[in-house]
């Protein structure tokens, strides 16, 4: 199975830059939230055996099995409405022995796999079989319910459609229906969800409720300053709920300062053209659009999530790749970059 | 591999990204350059924690340093509930300790405040659990005092009592509670990075300065007898309440002062208010025939009444109106003035009253400090009633003069009665002494206040020899204290029926008040014994002043002069002190003019004898020394023509 043409073609750099975001993270969870930075190890170590199984089988035999894992995704996704944990109002999480794990990153790379493989087989696509693989995962994780995830699905779906070439016309009549929808969807979010959205848009209405995590994070992010309080001396953890997990970026920001976030910013920067560079350079049309799902993926993620932190958007909850802590997340982060490995290794193998 | 429109489509993905990450550091340079000045100080004032810390009670003291209320260190439990992690948690673990409920616990740290009390001044030992426990998120302990009164019921009138909060709500405690209380502390604290107890971070810390400390002129000992007494007293008799002031009758310090019923001060909230209320100066009363002293006085300064003088007492019976005739116990026919007094004749005071008239009578009796405050440093005085002659009824000069139609307090009493034992000054009563500092500075040191002289000095020591006859002979036979000279006056006074507004038969008030020794007195004692059961005199039940109150005196004046050792027998040996009553009576020194006839033999008079016979030839006398006289000058047989004064040198054997 492995040719030595493979170790080649390995990208030590990609994988160097993760292991950095990981390290990052890992020093940032010690600095607010010892002794969570333990746990997170470990997840770093399962982490790199998913990544190291998803690039050593070639990735056209994933995209193979990708039928099967995108229904054990679904059928997984059910299984919470039966036996999910429930941490804060919402079943993410399902218990196999002593491990548990949120269901819905296993779903991601499933639907990923399933969506380029079927958008990889056609020329010119259609829109309806893709609308159906992508909106199955996306309305069982909404119901969790898991907004933020649940929202990743879309630039997914637009993102790849599109690339693979489909009509502008079609998409456009798309966009416009899901506008359509979308106050609709209103009717059906929790009360939490409105709130948190209205907080968002004022959030001086309720500050020590639903506005309160974002005015937090700002005072976090601000504080910060140009050069940061230094490694291990950031004062706002205690005020800042999830302050290594979704807004772990503030506590980075508060400890690094601007020059840090934008260092950080960077590197994510060069995590994603090195994610977009692989999709323009695999062998094949499979091959790229993984890549390219992979890449939107991770950006979708960093955007959203680092824009919730300062404020542009709504706070619903969504970790920051190989930073935030939580164990199911890193897995399947690291699994997507054993992919991008796995095809950029094999892009010279015919 | 893509074909060449989905690389253009690619590029455009990738300019979204770039305007993306752009729009990301534009925002963060807005938060963390233009922004960050105001949400720094945000950070900083969420960051900042500050905990009052309580300073200490001051020790209050009595005149010798023993200490009468102190303060122990004690540890109160707080909690800040926007720190707290697992708030259920902490509430399950701390219920058996505070033996409260967790939700209970959890009802108090979901209020929405950021600083809660869980439970105030915690005993040692459930302080050290509590510590045991190692959770520090979001709770602590603090060091707040507690206020504890070793001696329990001993002078709580005088002391008072100190609240959960420390606040002085009583007594000295309340009124001298600025000094004794001191300044709280501040801890300001910096959470840490880790988000730990605010205590382990970066903190400053303003210690509290603590109370000062406050030395009473109060003795605990003599308090303490002077307490047992009265208590005996009150159970004995069933009375409604009773009081006694000891005092120093030349400096006006308060050596003890108590009510019954009393009440410990440990467990004040046990007692309703009536029970601690300081009734030696918030309670009025009628004094009766306590008050005679004061007509006495009177008559004598205003010259009125000669000494030997002889009042017809109408065999006991005086009609003063239609339809009200004032009794006197026995029936007198002829009294001398002493005997007046000695014996207590209300009829042959009210003569003696109405010799003085209504102006005369009233200038005394405000002068005696009665309807005023005295001053003393207790809080919640009250000013008695005294009312102005013209408001004054028909009776009123049958009443006045033995001492009804007046509501005295009695510390009022008392310090009437000082100013006689004094020699015609009156001083302000007083209870601190100082106010010292832990380091042992003085802050504030209070000084006895001579607040004006009422008597001359000779009135003074002629009253006295008068009142001394009392306890020879008169009425207070029983306050007399084995080798002590003792001058003094016992009340019997009759109180009102609320039910018929007359004077009720068995219902009275008995008291007593006296010095001793009587010529150089070192304690003043007022004892008052509201509503006694009585005692059987003569066939009947009576409840004279003289049977109930005067034995009082007697025990407490006996034990306090052994334990501060006053020797025995009349004046004090070997003193050598100028007088000079120039000084002091106006009077005399207005006259200042020349003496009349010749001058008299003084040899081996005592003082007391010299005044009143110098007082007859007009002459200004200089005193030296104490005792018997043993040299005069002018010699005796001198014509005093020309002569404005004398000098007479006295020495005790």
């Amino acid at each position: 199975m492995f040719d030595r043409r493979l170790f080649k073609n390995f990208d030590w750099g990609l994988l160097a830059i993760t292991l950095l975001l990981c390290l990052i993270g890992i020093l940032t969870i010690y600095s607010t939230a010892t002794p969570h930075h333990l746990k997170q190890f470990a997840s770093l170590g399962l982490g790199l055996v998913a990544c190291m199984i998803l690039f050593s089988i070639d990735y056209h035999k994933w995209a193979r099995w990708a039928p099967l894992l995108y229904l054990a995704g679904l059928a997984l996704l059910s299984l919470l409405f039966f036996f999910g944990h429930s941490v804060l109002g919402a079943r993410r999480w399902l218990s196999i022995g002593f491990l548990t794990f949120q269901p819905s990153e296993v779903s991601k790379v499933a639907t990923l796999l399933l969506l380029a493989r079927y958008l990889s087989q056609k020329e010119k696509t259609d829109l309806f079989i893709p609308l159906i693989i992508v909106v199955l995962p996306l309305l069982l994780i909404a119901s969790q319910p898991d907004l933020g995830t649940a929202f990743l699905f879309l630039p997914l779906g637009f993102i790849l459609v599109y690339l693979a070439g489909a009509r502008i016309r079609h998409l456009l009549l798309l966009i416009g229906s899901f506008l359509l929808v979308s106050p609709l969807v209103w009717l059906f979010l929790h009360d939490y969800q409105k709130r948190r959205i209205l907080s968002f848009l004022s959030p001086a209405r309720d500050p020590l409720g639903a506005g309160y995590n974002v005015i937090q994070s700002k005072i976090a992010i601000g504080s910060g300053r140009l050069l940061g309080k230094g490694f291990l001396n950031s004062t706002q953890s205690s005020f800042l709920p999830g302050h290594h997990t979704d807004f772990i970026f503030s506590s980075f920001a508060e400890e690094w300062g601007f020059l840090g976030s934008l260092l950080l910013l960077g590197i994510y920067f060069f995590l994603i053209i090195r994610a977009i560079e692989i999709s323009l350079h695999a062998k094949d049309r499979l091959g790229s659009l993984l890549a390219a799902g992979v890449a939107i993926l991770l950006a979708s993620q960093i955007i959203i999530n680092i824009a919730m932190a300062t404020g542009i958007l709504p706070a619903t909850g969504l970790p920051l790749p190989f930073l935030s802590y939580g164990g199911s997340h890193l897995v399947t982060s690291l699994a997507s970059i054993g992919l991008l490995l796995n095809i950029r290794m094999r892009r010279f193998m015919f | 591999m893509f074909e060449r429109g989905q690389r253009i489509r690619a590029s455009l993905i990738f300019f979204f990204l770039f305007i993306f990450l752009l729009t990301l550091t534009i925002r963060l340079a807005y938060l963390q350059i233009i922004k960050s000045p105001e949400l720094q100080e945000k950070a900083h004032s969420q960051q900042k924690r500050t905990i009052k810390i309580e300073p200490q009670r001051g020790i209050i003291y009595d005149r010798r340093m023993r200490k009468l209320a102190v303060s122990l260190s004690l540890d109160s439990l707080y909690a800040l509930p926007r720190e707290m992690e697992n708030k259920e948690e902490i509430a399950r673990r701390l219920s058996p300790v505070l033996k409260k409920t967790p939700s209970q616990i959890l009802e108090k740290l979901n209020k929405g405040k950021n600083f809660v009390w869980l439970e105030r001044k915690i005993p040692k030992d459930l302080a050290e659990e509590i510590k045991g426990f190692g959770i520090s998120n979001g709770i602590g302990l603090t060091e707040e005092s507690k206020r504890l009164y070793p001696k329990g019921t001993l002078a709580c009138h005088l002391l008072g009592f100190a609240g959960l909060d420390d606040q002085g709500l009583e007594g000295i405690e309340l009124l001298y509670n600025q000094y004794i209380k001191g300044a709280p502390g501040w801890l300001l604290s910096t959470r840490d990075a880790r988000g730990r107890s605010v205590l382990s971070g970066e903190y400053r810390f303003y210690p509290p300065s603590g109370g000062y400390d406050t030395i009473l002129t109060i003795d605990e000992s003599i308090q303490y007898i002077a307490e047992r007494e009265l208590e005996k007293v009150y159970e004995e008799q069933g009375a409604r309440s009773a009081t006694i002031i000891v005092m120093d009758p030349k400096t006006g310090e308060i050596l003890a002062l108590a009510n019954q019923p009393s009440y410990n001060l440990n467990r004040f909230k046990d007692y309703p208010p009536y029970i601690r209320r300081n009734r030696a100066i918030t309670d009025l009363f009628e004094p009766g025939s306590a008050l005679k002293f004061v007509t006495a006085a009177a008559a004598l300064a205003e010259d009125v009444v000669e000494y030997e003088e002889r009042f017809y007492c109408e065999k006991g019976a005086l009609r003063v109106s239609k339809d009200h005739v004032v009794h006197d116990i026995k029936k007198y026919e002829w009294l001398t003035f002493p005997e007046v007094i000695e014996k207590s004749s209300n009829i042959g005071t009210i003569k003696l009253g109405q010799r003085l008239g209504p102006l005369k009578l009233y200038e005394y009796l405000r002068s005696f400090g009665f309807g005023f405050l005295t001053g003393i440093d207790l809080p919640g005085e009250v000013r008695g009633v005294l009312r102005k002659p013209r408001q004054w009824s028909g009776l009123s000069m049958a009443a006045l003069p033995i001492g009804q139609e007046i509501s005295v307090t009695a510390i009022q009493l008392a310090t009437a009665a000082s100013a006689i034992a004094n020699g015609g000054v009156l001083m302000r009563p007083w209870v601190v002494k100082a106010i010292i500092s832990k380091e042992g500075r003085v802050v504030k040191e209070f000084e006895s206040i001579p607040m004006r002289r009422v008597i001359s000095q000779e009135t003074a020591y002629r009253l006295t020899d008068i009142l001394k006859g009392v306890i020879l002979r008169g009425t207070g036979t029983r306050a007399q204290v084995p080798g002590y000279e003792v001058a003094g006056k016992t009340g019997t006074a009759q109180k009102v029926d609320p039910r018929t507004g007359r004077y009720s038969q068995d219902k009275t008030v008995a008291s007593f008040l006296g010095w001793v020794p009587a010529d150089d007195p070192r304690i003043l004692i007022l004892v008052v014994v509201d509503e006694p059961k009585g005692l059987p005199y003569e066939g009947r039940m009576v409840h004279y002043g003289g049977l109930i109150a005067a034995p009082v005196f007697r025990e407490v004046a006996q034990r306090t002069l052994h334990y501060l050792n006053v020797p025995p027998g009349k004046g004090s040996a070997g003193e050598i002190i100028r007088v000079s009553l120039s000084d002091m009576d106006p009077k005399v020194k207005e006259m200042g003019i020349e003496g009349r006839g010749k001058m008299p033999d003084l040899k081996s008079k005592s003082m007391r004898e010299t005044f009143r016979i110098l007082s007859n030839y007009n002459l200004k006398p200089n005193f030296i020394g104490s005792g018997r006289v043993i040299k005069q000058k002018p010699s005796p047989g001198v014509s005093l023509k020309g002569v404005k004064e004398c000098t007479v040198w006295f020495a005790s054997r």
